[in-house]
């Protein structure tokens, strides 16, 4: 009877009763889910007969017998690395100018966050319709007539597949540049601020200061931002399916596109799971590097 | 002092609460279905009586219903009580209280599926395989085949209630009716036409040879001839009458594709060189590729320099919104969809159906019973079709009102019905579509010539056939 008494007063000092809770929420509705989607992908499970006809691999074959696959798989790594790239420059530029601007005391710098941080609080569908009002290529569309002012010709912003995935990925590039912001004008602040005044009273010249002390200073955060761009960018649906729907052809067609239309297209969930666990195994490894960076960050 | 003031207080409320009573009854007297039979009316009035001594049923967003009903029927509908879609929204609430009235046993309870309408229909889907659907469920028709195996038969209800098959437009008969058993009531539906500017264009090409000399004057005027071809069912709905206009076949009655054979292929290499020309020639822009719905091509024609295009029968609202109903009226003219020369006036029908899901003999009956007051009998299809603005699927709610009879579109699109044609319904048909997007978009673009993306098509559909 003592015994147990012990047991529990030492259970109710250790972390158990404050974690049990988020393992409770993480198992119920993240990891039974996980489980779930994992068996299916290993079945020929549909959406008239959901519980398949036992193991198969036949999902995983499918997706590399699929001639299109490979187009999905291109498009995608476009979409991110056109996509990583340029929200990290474009959030950097803005954060460095923003950074730069409070040092000198000028106005206007909370605005120039804020409306930074606009594009960051709309739902993606609704960046999607906006970036299709922008690239519509009717005669009253508002992109083409700008270019039209400057002697332009109209450019097929969605309707050429060389031109859409390109549109697309700007789009997103919009859309993403606010979160690189945030993050790096956050590690901007944390760099060490006599030591850059050390280095211009040295003579050091603003990009040497730039290479030398700003980016290696806040080279963790800069990392953390490409990894969660990155995987944000892999999970991105909800403004391409508004923008494009994956079209013209499949110019646009990303791999959580892919992973939509086998399950609520086709109606095949085995195939459609198995896409999204393909989709997942990538983002698993992103989150390792982005694991280990947090733990250097906190480390250093 | 007190008891005074809450005797008085009490007295009111009792006052008010039997004015209230008497008001209630009144309105449901109102309500009284003025189409139904003498007997009908007799029994409605007790009904009514009995509903007026019980009061008004609960009402609530979830559903309707007196709170000691024994059956409770689950309904999944397009839209809810508290729709957006005032005028749908308050027709099911009056249909479904008098649904209730006339059956105080039954509570209704409502779900709405939501505008995303393929996750809705793959849920319906799992919960029809798993058996757990709804009782009564909405289906779009494009989906309908694939619920046979989970649907109850309901010819016999609507036996009852007097109401052939054959009031049905033609296409929606078999759809409806799939082998012996009647297992959907088609309840709305669209079609696909050719919409032509009066001002602009004296006789509406039937042929697409007509089609291109009208268009080719236009053309220089500015004028441009426009069809939906993104990354959307919208396209092959649009698209496919002109294959079907030429006896063209996507698959075989066991669902193997054969649209790449013999002169199915042929009909489906005109179709891709028609529409190569269409761009080629300049009626039509390139950029037609990114119009994923119809809805798309409006700001084009809103700008006026559309002189045809084709497009759903939600058009002629949608447009008629935008630039005024009695305008659209008066310049725009609506026939069928052109043809090829030596083929036939085709078109793509939708739109969405009613089925049981229950097994259970009393609820299969109340269900289909319900689903008939509030869209199928003469006097729910009108009602319904008139609130929704959608058009009705039996040919004979269009003598039923002068919504329908007094309007030149609603005639103009009824006769266009009888030239429908819905998509396969075969398993297969989904990533056909698809795939028949992306050739769209390849001829469109000059990607591939027609022979290489049928073959491409072909090699795909063939492959993904080959795995089922």
């Amino acid at each position: 009877m003592r015994k147990d008494k012990n047991l529990l007063q030492k259970i109710s000092r250790g972390p158990i009763p404050w974690l049990a809770p988020i393992f409770l929420v993480l198992g119920v509705f993240y990891l039974i889910p996980l489980a779930d989607v994992i068996k299916t992908s290993f079945t020929d499970a549909t959406m008239t007969n959901p519980a398949g006809n036992g193991f198969t691999l036949n999902s995983y074959g499918k997706i590399f017998q699929d001639k299109a696959f490979g187009d999905v798989l291109f498009v995608t790594f476009f979409f991110v690395t056109f996509s990583v790239v340029f929200q990290f420059l474009l959030g950097f530029l803005i954060a460095l100018a923003v950074n730069a601007a409070e040092d000198r005391h000028m106005r206007g710098t909370v605005l120039t966050r804020t409306i930074s941080l606009v594009s960051w609080a709309i739902p993606g569908v609704a960046i999607g319709i906006i970036w299709k009002i922008l690239y519509a290529e009717s005669g009253s569309s508002i992109l083409n007539y700008l270019l039209s002012l400057c002697g332009a010709d109209p450019v097929a912003f969605l309707s050429d597949p060389d031109t859409a995935l390109l549109s697309t990925s700007i789009a997103n590039v919009w859309r993403g540049t606010a979160q690189s912001m945030i993050l790096l004008y956050a590690g901007v602040k944390t760099v060490d601020k006599q030591l850059i005044e050390a280095a211009s009273i040295d003579g050091a010249t603003a990009v040497r200061r730039l290479f030398h002390i700003i980016i290696p200073g806040m080279k963790s955060v800069i990392m953390i931002n490409i990894l969660l761009n990155i995987i944000n960018t892999f999970n991105t649906f909800d403004m391409i399916m508004p923008l494009t729907g994956g079209g013209p052809g499949r110019s646009t067609e990303v791999l959580v596109l892919s992973v939509y239309r086998n399950i609520f297209q086709q109606l095949d969930l085995g195939g459609g799971c198995a896409v999204a666990i393909m989709l997942l195994c990538i983002n698993i490894v992103f989150s390792i590097f982005y694991f280990f960076m947090n733990r250097e960050k906190e480390a250093g | 002092m007190k008891k005074r003031v809450l005797g008085t207080l009490l007295t009111v409320a009792m006052l008010a609460s039997v004015l209230q009573g008497c008001g209630k009854q009144g309105g449901a007297d109102s309500v009284a279905d003025a189409g139904s039979t003498d007997a009908a009316q007799e029994t409605e009035a007790a009904d009514t009586a009995d509903a007026g001594d019980r009061g008004e049923p609960t009402l609530t967003t979830d559903g309707v219903g007196y709170d000691d009903a024994t059956i409770e029927i689950t309904w999944l509908a397009q839209e809810g009580f508290d729709s957006a879609n005032q005028p749908v929204a308050e027709w099911q609430k009056e249909r479904a209280i008098k649904f209730v009235k006339e059956h105080p046993e039954v509570r209704i309870t409502l779900t709405a599926s939501g505008t995303q309408i393929n996750d809705a229909m793959a849920k319906l889907l799992t919960q029809a395989a798993n058996g757990t659907a709804p009782d009564v469920a909405c289906v779009d028709s494009f989906f309908l085949p694939q619920y046979y195996d989970y649907l109850q038969p309901i010819g016999d209800v609507l036996e009852k209630n007097n109401i052939p098959l054959d009031s049905w437009f033609p296409f929606a008969q078999s759809m409806m009716k799939p082998e012996d058993e009647v297992l959907a009531m088609w309840y709305d539906t669209d079609v696909r036409a050719l919409y032509y500017r009066k001002d602009l264009v004296e006789t509406p090409p039937k042929t697409w040879d007509e089609l291109f000399a009208v268009m080719e004057p236009l053309k220089e005027e500015g004028y441009s001839f426009l069809y939906p071809a993104g990354k959307n069912e919208t396209t092959s709905c649009d698209i496919l009458p002109w294959f079907w206009g030429q006896g063209g076949e996507i698959f075989d009655d066991s669902g193997k594709p054969i649209f790449n054979e013999g002169a199915n292929k042929e009909a489906m290499l005109n179709t891709f060189d028609f529409l190569k020309k269409t761009i080629d020639t300049g009626i039509t822009p390139q950029r037609v590729t990114s119009f994923m719905t119809d809805g798309d091509m409006i700001e084009d024609i809103a700008s006026g320099k559309v002189a045809m295009f084709v497009g759903g029968s939600w058009l002629a609202t949608q447009v008629g919104a935008v630039i005024g109903q009695d305008a659209f009226n008066e310049m725009y003219g609506i026939v069928d969809v052109p043809y090829m020369e030596g083929g036939a006036p085709s078109t793509c029908c939708g739109g969405w159906t009613y089925g049981v899901f229950t097994k259970d003999e009393t609820k299969r009956e109340l269900a289909a019973q319900f689903v008939i007051d509030l869209y199928i009998g003469d006097e729910g299809n009108v009602g319904y079709t008139s609130a929704s603005g959608n058009l009705p699927c039996r040919e004979t709610s269009y003598d039923l009102s002068d919504r329908f009879k007094d309007d030149p579109n609603a005639l103009a699109f009824r006769e266009i019905f009888q030239n429908g044609h819905v998509r396969p319904a075969k398993t297969l048909y989904t990533y056909f579509s698809n795939e028949f997007q992306v050739a769209l978009a390849d001829v469109i673009n000059g990607s591939k010539t027609p022979q290489e993306a049928l073959d491409v098509m072909a090699a795909n559909v063939d492959a993904e056939y080959a795995k089922q």
